[in-house]
């Protein structure tokens, strides 16, 4: 590919649009990788029979907080298949309420949500298409159940454009990190040489953080391919998982070739994380498993506004609840919806989340002496009601 | 396929007759995973096994001179021994000085954290007077209740006291040896905590967050602390009033070597201890 001048879109190349490097080139396997093949086609299937039913990945995907139709989850073993473009497996495309689900073996799987405008096959992403590399993969599913996995999801703004440096000894890789389209600032831009430690180990080079502009400028780079990404911890802190409010990027078409007397320019579009708006949305659907009944004060009026909410683990304190209502309706009614059957603490109270303050309605399920109930797959329990005071009152 | 709550009503029935599996005066009460659905009053030796409930409306009476064992049983493999006794109802545990109540562990060799907690749990006007509470992970935890903790030992517990949302009024306790004294998460509730003695705690008093002037902290003799008298936790944003307390030193360099807040770590809130006392407070402990 040949430089051309200052700004001016040159080669305009998307990797992979010519064919994918070497490393990821889907030919065929060399004759003493066969047996390996083997060997994880037989873990494969070994672990396909030994999982219960029920098991996968579900979530929605977002965009500045709105749900995405049409985006389909790809699920891979390795990264080197992310790269490959040769997934296990590919969801149905999103529906109306932006929610996807796949069932898959236990195991650990690197997600993906693309939208490509090519279709569903995966492949290699043009201009204008939508694409989320989740941060926390590989995720490990746990058996018995769908993990949730909410992507927010960035769209390929520009491609990527070199141009001639006078440095002939190395090369620059510079940009724009934007979110919602708009320049971000205090975001570390960085650079990995390998995929290997899944990017959470030292970067090769990390950018300061951005300034107003978002603008981020390695130079003096060895020529290589580098993998690009980007966090900005919404604490400050810059380890353990990511959390809300933190932002996140994998750029779209990584790895990114940088050459000696050239700059490499891209518009690096990141994310901010949302996972629990798309673990809310998963907790209303429908499974065909619930538990209702009414909240009611002590003088039996209903209680509007407040939740129920379903613990698996009796002390019910000290964590979220697994499972929430939406806040109850003004005749008190509530439903709880249970990805599968089991026994639950149940309790309710006016917020989610924290511990209840002063005032607040608090009630557990007084049934049973535990506040449990127990109740098996495809089961309906109603009549689970609810006496609430408020707290110190 | 639909279940009326029929079937969880008859489990609560059958949950009823797990009462006490002896009653004798002469012998130990014993209950193993047990639910108390009326008015009990405790005296003698009571064996707990596992998490025993007093359920609401229901007041369990502990006489004086009674003494609780917590047997050993760790089903989770967390390391803290199950046993747990759980008030929802309301809690009379009223000793006398000579005749202390003891919650503790029923090894032969006891450890901290044999057994998890006595907790109240949404009680009103829980009395707690004259016990003693060792070896335990928590001695009490109360939580949004109103209550009265007064001159009783902690000692040789993970934590001695710990409560949230709770008006909790905790006078002239000896608070010893423990790791944390007091860990507290008011979120505005009224406490009162003073004329108590703290000494050879890790840390006296650990605010974990969301506590503020709601909570009336004077004339306490904090002593001996191997950690931090003072160590708010990373979500302790909030300033709190410690003055009028004595820190075992009139040097304000000392006594705040001793607290690890806002000083130490921007995002935290202060500890306020100016003034504080000059010498250590008369009948604190207990009386």
């Amino acid at each position: 590919m040949r430089p051309i001048a200052r700004w001016v879109v040159a080669a305009m190349v998307l990797w992979g649009v010519f064919g994918a490097p070497g490393a990821f080139s889907l030919g065929a396997e060399p004759p003493e990788a066969a047996g390996e093949a083997e060997k994880a086609r037989r873990l494969d299937e070994k672990m396909a029979a030994e999982t219960p039913p029920g098991t996968g990945f579900e979530g929605i995907v977002v965009r500045e907080g709105e749900v995405i139709v049409g985006a389909r989850v790809y699920a891979y073993r390795t990264f080197a298949d992310v790269m490959a473009h040769r997934p296990v497996t590919v969801s149905a495309p999103t529906i109306e309420d932006g929610s996807w689900k796949l069932d898959l073996p236990r195991g650990k799987y690197f997600l993906l949500a693309k939208r490509r405008k090519a279709g569903a096959k995966d492949g290699p992403l043009a201009v204008g298409d939508d694409f989320a590399y989740h941060g926390s993969n590989p995720i490990t599913i746990a058996p018995g159940k769908y993990t949730h996995v909410g992507f927010s999801i960035a769209t390929l703004e520009s491609e990527t454009a070199y141009e001639e440096i006078p440095d002939k000894a190395s090369g620059v890789l510079a940009g724009v990190v934007t979110l919602k389209g708009k320049p971000v600032e205090g975001v570390n831009v960085l650079l990995y040489l390998e995929d290997t430690h899944d990017f959470r180990g030292m970067a090769f080079s990390s950018s300061p953080p951005t300034r107003a502009d978002g603008m981020f400028r390695f130079d003096f780079l060895p020529a290589a391919d580098y993998y690009v990404l980007a966090r900005k911890r919404a604490t400050g802190k810059g380890a353990g998982p990511l959390a809300d409010g933190d932002i996140f990027g994998f750029y779209v078409v990584n790895p990114v070739p940088v050459k000696a007397g050239s700059a490499t320019r891209i518009r690096f579009g990141v994310i901010s994380k949302a996972g629990e708006i798309g673990k809310e949305d998963s907790l209303f659907r429908d499974t065909g498993t619930y538990v209702t009944g009414k909240i009611l004060d002590r003088d039996g009026k209903p209680v509007k506004g407040v939740y129920a909410f379903a613990y698996t683990d009796k002390s019910m304190a000290n964590r979220r609840p697994d499972h929430i209502s939406r806040p109850v309706d003004a005749a008190g009614r509530y439903v709880i919806h249970l990805p599968q059957g089991g026994k639950y603490f149940i309790g309710t109270r006016s917020e989610y989340g924290d511990t209840p303050g002063p005032g607040e309605w608090y009630g557990r399920y007084e049934g049973t002496p535990d506040h449990s109930v127990r109740l098996t797959t495809g089961i309906v329990l109603e009549k689970i009601d609810m006496v609430v005071e408020r707290i110190l009152r | 396929m639909r279940i009326r709550s029929f079937f969880g009503q008859a489990l609560f029935l059958s949950c009823v007759l797990a009462v006490p599996s002896s009653s004798h005066a002469d012998r130990p009460l014993r209950y193993d995973h047990g639910y108390i659905t009326q008015d009990t009053t405790w005296s003698g030796t009571v064996i707990l096994r596992g998490q025993t409930v007093v359920k609401r409306g229901c007041t369990l009476t502990i006489l004086p001179g009674t003494v609780v064992k917590f047997e050993w049983v760790d089903e989770d493999g967390d390391e803290i021994g199950d046993g747990e006794l759980t008030v929802e109802g309301r809690l009379v545990a009223r000793g006398t000085k000579e005749r202390f109540i003891t919650f503790t562990s029923a090894r032969e060799n006891p450890r901290m954290k044999d057994w998890t907690f006595v907790q109240i749990s949404v009680n009103k006007d829980a009395v707690v007077e004259y016990c003693r509470f060792e070896y335990g992970f928590t001695g009490v935890q109360v939580h949004y209740s109103t209550a009265t903790i007064r001159n009783c030992l902690f000692r040789n517990n993970f934590e001695g006291i710990r409560f949230s949302t709770t008006d909790v009024r905790i006078e002239n306790n000896d608070i010893v040896d423990n790791y944390y004294g007091i860990r507290c998460e008011a979120h505005g509730s009224r406490t009162v905590i003073t004329k108590n003695r703290f000494s050879g705690n890790e840390f006296a008093f650990f605010p974990v967050q969301r506590n503020w002037d709601s909570v009336t902290i004077h004339e306490n003799n904090f002593e001996g602390s191997t950690g931090y008298d003072v160590k708010f936790g990373i979500n302790q944003k909030q300033d709190m009033d410690f003055t009028k307390n004595w820190w075992g030193t009139s040097d304000p360099r000392e006594i705040a070597a001793k607290i690890y807040d806002g000083e130490r770590e921007a995002t935290l809130g202060r500890v306020r201890f100016v003034p504080f006392l000059a010498e250590r407070v008369e009948g604190c402990g207990i009386r």
